[in-house]
């Protein structure tokens, strides 16, 4: 493996913001839930039935994993966020490979490196060996702050349980790359569908049988809780995930001896020679570009609004009791009064800020296109500026206003079937409705930036991440109420527990849509940028 | 005759760097005209600024009599631009390019359009990300050509094509200039420039150094001389003449348009053997701007 000190450094220093930024977002969860545990789940008889309830509930099961154990802080929390973690950290290594080897090889820096002296595969091995190793930190990071929490033993179960669900998933993404010769695809493929696929077969699995059995030790995202974690560790469960980690990767040099620089295992497919009949303006090729994600955002919108939805049918038993937690849902609902219109609203806020991020990811495109040498190519047709911005603005606005409605729409159809209360719908997809300026003032705002500042467009994803931080978070810690309405959502009101506010509706959607206007004027008088 | 591009004191800068200086130029209805000047001197902001794409800071642009910047839309129907590093989008495939951008600019015409996959000999099925960089320009060689239009716009159109599509590009653009098209061609391949170009503009540090026919810019150049002479004096003396080398007999002179008359009857009397006169070529015209950049 000659060079291999070389290519691992280069690596690393190409790709250590992104582990690093993946890597403070992840190993924070745990412990940040542990903390809150004692405030979360109340000592004594009452906390133990609520605990049960969790754990009896299917839906809570499918989305967070097998309930192994949760009547210890660590435990709870394992099952809280730990799987979620462990799939995190699996698509953090997943994506990392592919960057340094598949993305790399596209981009024809590969080839420089191999025209050195330097074995062939150490592009792969590099690649490989610096993902498996950031997730052996993320984990150990984990581990070592969950040991000091909340006992040691299963803090490094944890930790190594997480960390290695990664490593086998920077194998899984190896094996990945050298099958598809485009680094869009291999992504596609490690993440969308065989991490993606995973997670949603553990989740009809967890959500089907309160014990596991056999199907869920075929679920490799489940090998993590299953070495249970402050629960009467056991460590040999851990064996697997580095075991498939080791087949993958040998299989994945394996595979790279087989194959051309540059090519993949598999023949990229041929397209039309000939565009569709809508492919004749910066409208049809707008929708052509982004329709693969407007499709996708639908469809993890519409079930996670019904699956979220139908969690509320149990959340009068879940909370009898539970002060602490009724309050918290309230502060998140937006201090709504009833348990269930608070918890509606909190969903609703959580989804604003959700289905805000899918029109910016839309309206970033506009940007993009320009930064890779595309939009001049069109604008040099007799597409004019105004035709071209709005062929990616008006699906940028459209695509999370109508998500948002339909949330509203679809979060309480379980409830209203189970209360025979056809009308619930109604309420929630106006109160969606009243939230729908704060998702105008965001892309607004992000609007702005590209007509007038393009290149700090990133803020635009500032300020969405601000707006998750204040509704998801915030609302869980004692925070003055000013900064809770520092957000786009911050002065609207939350139906039907609050009254409409015409006033903050119509600011805030008139901040937005003057935004959003400027925005368009500053692109149409704006110097466009080539390559 | 009218102009197709009609500049006048263009000026354009980024931050402190000055891209255009004052440029002025004009190219006739009719012309190919040839746009030469080393790396960053201005040649692709030109083209932009006469696209629209960039707004200049003063200074007068005249397209196909209109205004590039208020009448973008509208001009664009009548002219094509090939960009000189394209990039297309990677999940459409080349041909569906070819339709987008054609369409886009008001239509294209289909039996041209297969005329041309076949000639430039490219694969329209293929994603964009998987071309090579001299296949994606002619996806856009291509899109550009299918189209009936006034003027083309072309920067460094020929940069990643072999010989043998380079030829299939000369000859195209002659059919084009036969038909009446105007081109603005701007590149760094001379012998492209030598076989298709009415007029030559050479650009440097934002500024137009030279313009003009290829003959009348050679005139304003030495012609080399060779022959071989008993006593060279009788010409190194004369005025507009420089005297270079002077081996095995052999004596090589720089000798001004001008002066050439009186170096001919010089040689002649001193009967001298062996006597070449070579026009300066486009190389040499074109190095001596980069040499006079040099050494500025």
């Amino acid at each position: 493996m000659t060079g291999f000190g070389t290519a691992l450094r280069l690596a690393l220093r190409r790709n250590l913001v992104f582990y690093l930024c993946w890597i403070a977002g992840l190993a924070m969860l745990l412990p940040a839930t542990v903390t809150k545990y004692h405030d979360l789940v109340p000592d004594g008889p009452s906390g133990a039935v609520m605990l049960a309830q969790l754990a009896a509930n299917p839906t809570m099961r499918a989305i967070l994993g097998p309930a192994i154990d949760l009547t210890t802080a660590g435990g709870f929390t394992f099952w809280r966020v730990g799987t979620f973690t462990a799939a995190g950290a699996a698509m953090m290594a997943a994506l990392g490979v592919i960057r340094a080897t598949r993305d790399e090889e596209e981009n024809g820096r590969v080839e420089l490196i191999r025209s050195g002296a330097v074995s062939r595969a150490v592009p792969l091995a590099a690649g490989l060996a610096l993902a498996v190793a950031a997730s052996l930190f993320c984990g150990a990071v984990i581990g070592a702050s969950m040991a000091a929490l909340a006992g040691v033993a299963g803090g490094w179960a944890s930790g190594l349980g997480i960390g290695l669900t990664g490593a086998m998933f920077a194998a899984v993404a190896a094996v990945v790359a050298q099958v598809f010769e485009s680094s869009r695809t291999a992504r596609a493929w490690s993440v969308g569908v065989l991490l993606g696929g995973l997670y949603l077969a553990r989740a009809l699995v967890d959500g089907s049988r309160t014990e596991p059995d056999a199907w869920t030790w075929a679920m490799p995202l489940d090998w993590a809780a299953l070495a249970r974690p402050y629960a009467g560790e056991r460590w040999w469960v851990l064996a697997l995930p580095a075991a498939v980690t080791i087949v993958l990767s040998a299989l994945a040099f394996r595979l790279e001896a087989l194959r051309d620089h540059g090519a993949g295992l598999r023949q990229p497919s041929l397209g039309a020679a000939d565009a569709a009949p809508y492919l004749r303006d910066a409208r049809g090729l707008s929708w052509r570009l982004q329709r693969g994600g407007i499709v996708g955002w639908t469809i993890a919108i519409v079930v996670s609004a019904l699956s979220m939805g139908s969690l509320s049918l149990s959340m009068g038993s879940l909370l009898e009791g539970q002060d602490a937690l009724a309050e918290m849902l309230r502060r998140l609902g937006g201090g709504a009064g009833a348990l269930q219109a608070a918890f509606f609203a909190a969903m609703l806020s959580i989804m604003a800020t959700v289905v805000t991020l899918s029109g910016v990811l839309v309206l970033g495109r506009l940007r993009q296109e320009e930064t890779a040498g595309r939009a001049e190519v069109m604008l040099a047709t007799a597409t004019s500026r105004w035709a071209y911005a709005l062929s990616t603005l008006v699906p940028a606005v459209l695509l999370p206003a109508g998500l948002l409605v339909a949330t509203g729409a679809l979060l309480p159809i379980a409830q209203a079937q189970h209360d025979g209360s056809p009308d619930l719908i109604g309420t929630y997809t106006q109160a969606a409705c009243a939230l729908l300026p704060g998702v105008v003032l965001v892309l607004g705002l992000a609007m702005f930036l590209i007509g007038w500042l393009p290149r700090w467009f990133g803020l635009s994803w500032a300020v969405v991440g601000w707006t998750i931080v204040v509704s998801w978070l915030l609302p869980l810690f004692d925070v003055p109420d000013w900064l809770l309405k520092l957000q786009p959502w911050g002065h609207l009101p939350h139906l039907p527990a609050d009254e409409m506010t015409w006033g903050a509706f119509s600011v805030t959607l008139a901040a937005g849509a003057v935004l959003l206007v400027l925005g368009a004027v500053g692109y149409r008088r704006r110097d466009i940028y080539g390559r | 005759m009218t102009s197709a591009i009609d500049i006048a004191g263009l000026t354009k800068r980024f931050g402190a760097t000055v891209a255009l200086d004052d440029l002025t130029m004009q190219v006739r209805t009719g012309q190919v005209h040839g746009f030469l000047g080393p790396n960053g001197a201005g040649k692709s902001t030109t083209i932009r600024v006469l696209l629209g794409l960039l707004r200049a800071d003063s200074g007068t642009a005249v397209l196909l009599g209109g205004d590039p910047w208020r009448d973008a839309a509208a001009l664009h129907r009548r002219l094509a631009y090939v960009p000189g590093d394209v990039n297309l989008w990677p999940n459409l495939t080349g041909g569906e390019a070819i339709d987008i951008i054609g369409r886009a600019r008001g239509g294209l015409d289909k039996r041209r359009r297969d005329d041309l996959i076949a000639r430039f000999d490219l694969d329209p099925r293929k994603k964009g990300r998987t071309y090579s960089k001299g296949n994606r320009q002619k996806v856009a060689l291509i899109a550009a050509l299918a189209s009936d239009v006034e003027l083309l716009l072309l920067d460094e159109p020929t940069s990643g094509l072999d010989p043998l599509m380079e030829r299939t590009f000369t000859d195209y653009i002659r059919t084009e200039r036969d038909a009446g098209c105007t081109v603005l061609l701007s590149s760094h391949i001379l012998s492209e420039v030598e076989a298709l170009c009415d007029v030559v503009s050479i650009i440097k540090s934002g500024r137009i150094v030279q313009t003009g026919t290829l003959d009348e810019l050679r005139h304003l150049h030495r012609t080399v001389v060779v022959a071989e002479l008993a006593d060279p004096s009788v010409v190194s003396g004369l005025p507009g003449v420089s005297e270079r080398t002077r081996s095995d007999g052999r004596t090589t002179w720089h000798v001004a348009d001008e002066a050439m008359p009186a170096v001919l009857a010089a040689l002649a009397r001193a009967g001298a053997r062996g006597v070449t006169a070579t026009p300066p070529s486009l190389e040499e015209l074109f190095l001596a701007q980069y040499a006079e950049r040099a050494s500025a």
